[in-house]
């Protein structure tokens, strides 16, 4: 018992105190680590198994997709699908419009969502209300408000435009990024921000000399998943845009349903075009990502 | 002038967001509310003024009752089962610091996957003669014909389920892993010099004290289920029968194929208040929580 | 913070990079033909004379059209910037949302499209909505070399004509015929069936004899309206029922339109798993694979089917009408499931340009050529049978098939209303089909939802 210290949690107890209960057989079984190991590693091969399935899918033969289930190819090894699919479609132009779209709309969510957050937060700007609306705004469907937004960015003239989508993505984006922020800046010590008004700072400054570099994590994090959300949406863009000129990645993948039987094998090729840089970028930020998410989530 | 300037900093900061939120929210509620009283049509909006109406007839329709009842199960389902397993994961992996880097990247991938592409590749993993599970449960003798997952009633729902598991176990897996970093040390350590079991400890110490955390990742999935659209757009269309109409669905039917926009705009109102009750619940939820951890 | 400068200087670089190469790759900037286009966008024959007149070089023209004739518009739209000089810009959308782009695209005032080619049920609501021009005059000015009387009267009213103006031209003209793979049907004996009583044998029988090798019919009943209701009126028009009766008043539950529900349902249990789930794609990859004997399918499939990069039953197939009905009221249908017309958006911004694209897809001559090659769009001129070229390209089994069907045809309702009807209709086939209503009770409700519907 003298040494508890540094123990994690309530395994040590269990082996501290051996009791030959049926609790003690049932902790062994539902804690114990091999039980663990195992739902763990089920958990891994249940997120890649499906993705794995289209990297797979996308290598076989036309014929062969029609015909079989099989996880592996079989038959030959094939790239005519990838081949075909930068071909039929014009994915390349795709990515390139869900590219712009998603940074620019990213930078101008940011630009707007910092200062918002920081001011409820500290000056309660707003009181109960404003954050109540935020959230309200993120929680409707975006069915419900499809039409007036087609008529308002109709008003506007930016109808078929990517800069036309890059506002909607924008102000749909904005609630969720005040919400992710929202925990970072309330982390941040008043003492900080308060010597730095005794300093002489405005408000303005206080913002950008103490606080953003403070919160840079949380900036970040919220970047990349607003980011993610925008290359992802799907509704807005499938009323906003016509045609290559406008159309997201996306609407391009979704191109390949029709009536000549669907193209799996393509399609699947398309579909992995996309999600590659997505995963990229996941691999790269997942530390901030994990975190950002989180903090929006379970603390507030 | 400065001062001036200082004094209202505060306001200016949320201005823009303030704009933004008429734009986005504002605006179009005030026009989808108006419309809900008119027999609008796409071409004609506030055409003939009928006012409560749409509303009565909302509340006779039965594909619309369906769809309300199939979001609710739906979002009810797939949320607990969802918190549930994103739990015992997130405990599980408490301990296996080696696994937790890997898993907690590969967690964010079924979430930053495009929904279009989810849909795609369930509808080729259920495919009954070139998908990937029937080929399996054939092959293995599991079952001794296809499987139609998405073509039988009782099965179209649970299959698009399983579809929105992968997608948001992950989710609340990382969320349940954050609130248990984020209990005390001290308990436990009082615990073991107790001599409690682990069993006991985990019911009178670690769920007590996560619980709040939980109920707040359940209710903030939840409203994100709530919206589910894109699964039921692409793979079944609400079918077959009405086995997988849901609330978003029905309501793009109505206004888009049919182009009732006025009925359509009763639906959304209804389905809004009752979104409505849930955000609220979500928001006082998280305040309460706020004043526990300050 | 700086990774996230690096990692957006890196998207922006890509960005720009992407942009440099994106002419060379995107039809837009330079329209190049897919494979099966290349071979045909040299045209042999002298250009048709009406468009040739103006050129429009430099100018753009929007062309909304569907996801599965996206082939046949990119080669319109290469022949047409050949002749005139003018770019064809495609927006290109699901066969299902094309009527609501269109409604969306006109009566917000957006107006990006000219000219929309749209699936004909959904006629009456564009007309009802104010999208498409009036075509009366147009008609009048061209007669002489439009020969509009050279179209199949069913297409050419029902896919164009609301009360007595006409407001498109026929462009696309798909009716279900039967399909069967010659190989399973000699396996058991069997012959291509005449009624839908035989048709439910010859499916009973290689089902059960193929123990889920192969199935004895594929039946697309998934939930959408063009699928459904398609299978359903191959059934309903051949028992001799209809939607509507002679005063135009809702029949969907009468007893034809029962028993034709009832024929639906009863072969539902012997087809490719499950009709529910079945749409195109599921058929027609079924149908590739010799796993279905039979499907109801358009006329273009036999050019589709010999292709052996996507098909293993090359050769191996024949058409037949679709099954007669039973009794004295039975009949042979030829259902016009799906079916084009194209016509000028009211919102277009270049109106000349508009018509003169309209002029160019109504050219017999230049119809030729979209019949004859790969694309899905089938002929609606009846010249276009008797086109050695055309009867060369989809075999004379097919060509007699399809002029034989002609005299059959049964159609959709085009008025505005239907959009309104379709779904509830399609609801409750739907049900029928999972076995939670009985034909009887579904069709019930459907004409009750009807009457309420038509009586607003």
């Amino acid at each position: 018992m003298e040494d508890v210290k540094g123990i994690e949690h309530f395994e040590s107890a269990v082996h501290a105190f051996e009791q030959k209960t049926p609790a003690f057989y049932l902790n062994r079984i539902f804690f114990g680590r091999p039980a663990r190991i195992i739902l763990l590693l089920l958990f891994i091969l249940a997120i890649l198994l499906p993705i794995f399935y289209i990297a797979m899918t996308s290598l076989k033969e036309p014929i062969e997709i029609r015909t079989s289930g099989a996880l592996l190819p079989r038959g030959q090894i094939t790239t005519i699908n990838w081949v075909k699919a930068f071909a039929n479609v014009p994915l390349v132009r795709y990515l390139f419009n869900s590219t712009v779209v998603a940074v620019i709309s990213t930078i101008l969510v940011l630009l707007v969502a910092v200062p918002t957050t920081y001011s409820i937060i500290r000056f309660k700007t707003g009181g109960w209300f404003l954050p109540a609306w935020i959230l309200g705004t993120y929680v409707m469907p975006p069915i419900v408000v499809s039409i007036p937004i087609f008529a308002m960015v109709k008003m506007v003239n930016l109808q078929n435009t990517l800069a036309g989508l890059i506002l909607v993505h924008m102000m749909a984006n904005m609630p969720i990024a005040v919400w992710l922020i929202d925990s970072y800046i309330r982390s941040i010590p008043r003492e900080l921000e308060q010597a730095a008004w005794i300093d002489g700072y405005s408000k303005w400054e206080t913002l950008l000399r103490v606080v953003v570099p403070l919160i840079r994590p949380g900036i970040l994090a919220t970047g990349v998943i607003t980011l993610i959300l925008s290359w992802n949406e799907f509704l807005f863009a499938l009323i906003l845009t016509y045609g290559v000129k406008s159309n997201t990645f996306p609407i391009g993948i979704s191109r390949y349903i029709g009536e000549h039987g669907l193209q799996f094998g393509e399609m699947s090729a398309a579909a992995l075009a996309g999600i590659v840089p997505i995963y990229i970028l996941v691999f790269l930020f997942s530390r901030n990502l994990v975190e950002g998410l989180t903090r929006g989530g379970v603390k507030g | 002038m400065n001062a001036t300037l200082e004094k209202y900093t505060p306001k200016l900061m949320v201005l823009p967001t303030f704009l933004i939120l008429l734009i986005i929210s504002l605006v179009p509620l005030i026009y989808v509310l108006g419309i809900s009283f008119t027999n609008s049509t796409i071409a004609k909006p506030f055409n003939d003024f009928i006012w409560f109406e749409n509303y009565k007839k909302a509340f006779t329709d039965e594909v619309f009752g369906t769809s309300l009842v199939n979001t609710l199960i739906f979002a009810f389902t797939v949320t607990t089962i969802q918190t549930f397993f994103g739990f015992i994961l997130a405990f599980a992996m408490q301990r296996e610091r080696k696994l937790s880097g890997v898993l907690r990247t590969l967690a964010l991938l079924p979430l930053f996957t495009p929904p279009v592409a989810i849909a795609m590749i369930w509808r080729l993993i259920y495919d009954p003669n070139q998908g990937m599970l029937n080929y399996y449960l054939t092959k293995w003798g599991l079952t001794s014909g296809v499987i139609p997952f998405l073509g039988d009633k009782s099965l179209a729902f649970p299959s698009i389920m399983l579809a929105d598991i992968w997608q948001w176990t992950p989710f609340c897996f990382l969320l349940c892993m954050a609130a248990l970093q984020s209990l005390p040390r001290d308990p436990y350590e009082a615990a073991m010099v107790d001599g409690a079991s682990g069993w006991y400890v985990f019911k009178r110490l670690t769920l007590p004290m996560v619980a709040p955390q939980i109920i707040v990742i359940f209710l903030f999935r939840l409203l994100i289920a709530l919206k589910v659209f894109d699964l039921i757009y692409m793979l079944t269309f609400g079918g077959p029968g009405n086995s997988t109409q849901v609330a978003s669905f029905y309501l793009y039917r109505v206004s888009f194929k049919q182009f009732q926009t006025g009925y359509g705009g009763a639906l959304s109102i209804l389905v809004l208040i009752l979104i409505s009750v849930l955000a609220t619940l979500l928001t006082k939820g998280r305040e309460a929580i706020l004043k526990r951890v300050e | 913070m700086k990774k996230l400068t690096y990692v957006m200087s890196l998207f922006v670089v890509l960005a720009v990079l992407l942009a440099a190469c994106q002419p060379a790759a995107t039809p837009t900037e330079a329209p190049k033909p897919q494979e099966p286009a290349a071979e045909v966008a040299k045209p042999t024959e002298a250009p048709a004379e009406p468009a040739a007149e103006t050129s429009f070089a430099g100018q753009t023209l929007r062309f909304l059209t569907i996801q599965p004739h996206n082939v046949a518009a990119q080669n319109l739209a290469t022949w047409f910037e050949e002749e005139t000089g003018a770019k064809v810009e495609l927006i290109v959308v699901p066969y299902d949302n094309v009527i609501e782009k269109a409604v969306l695209d006109v009566t917000s005032g957006a107006n990006e499209v000219d000219v929309i080619e749209y699936w004909y049920p959904g006629l009456g609501t564009m007309v009802e909505n104010n999208v498409l021009e009036n075509l009366d005059q147009w008609y009048v000015d061209n007669a002489d070399w439009l020969k509009a009387d050279d179209f199949f009267p069913v297409y050419f009213d029902t896919f164009t004509k609301i009360g007595d103006s006409r407001y498109g031209i026929p462009y696309d003209g798909d009716m279900h015929l039967l399909w069967y793979y010659k190989p399973l049907l000699e396996k058991y004996n069997l012959q291509p069936p005449a009624t839908w009583d035989d048709y439910l044998t010859v499916c009973k029988t290689i089902t059960e004899g193929e123990k889920g090798e192969a199935y004895g019919c594929a039946i697309m009943g998934a939930k959408s309206p063009l699928i459904l209701i398609g299978s359903y009126l191959n059934r309903l028009g051949s028992f001799g029922g209809s939607f509507f009766d002679a005063d135009g008043k809702p029949a969907i539950n009468s007893p034809e339109a029962v028993a034709a529900l009832q024929a639906l349902v009863d072969e539902s249990k012997y087809a490719l798993p499950t009709p529910s789930a079945v749409a195109f794609d599921e058929s027609l990859g079924a149908w590739f694979t010799a796993k279905a004997a039979m499907v109801e399918f358009w006329t273009d499939l036999g050019s589709m089917t010999d292709d052996p990069a996507s098909s293993k039953i090359v050769g191996q197939w024949g058409v037949v009408p679709l099954p007669k009905g039973p009794g004295d009221k039975g009949k042979t249908v030829a259902s016009v499931n799906a079916g084009f017309g194209v016509g000028v958006s009211t919102g277009s911004k270049n109106k000349d340009l508009a018509y003169a694209f309209l002029a160019f897809v109504a050219n017999p001559e230049i119809a030729a050529r979209y019949n004859t090659v790969v694309g899905g769009i089938d002929p609606v001129r009846k010249s276009t049978l008797d086109n050695p070229k055309f009867v060369e390209f989809v075999g004379a089994e097919v060509a007699d098939a399809i002029a034989k069907a002609h005299a059959n045809a049964v159609v959709w309702p085009t008025d505005a209303k239907w959009f309104k009807l379709q779904e509830p209709l399609t609801d409750n086939l739907s049900l029928a089909l999972t076995g939670e209503k009985t034909p009887q009770k579904a069709l019930d409700d459907t004409q009750k939802t009807w009457e309420e519907i038509l009586g607003q």
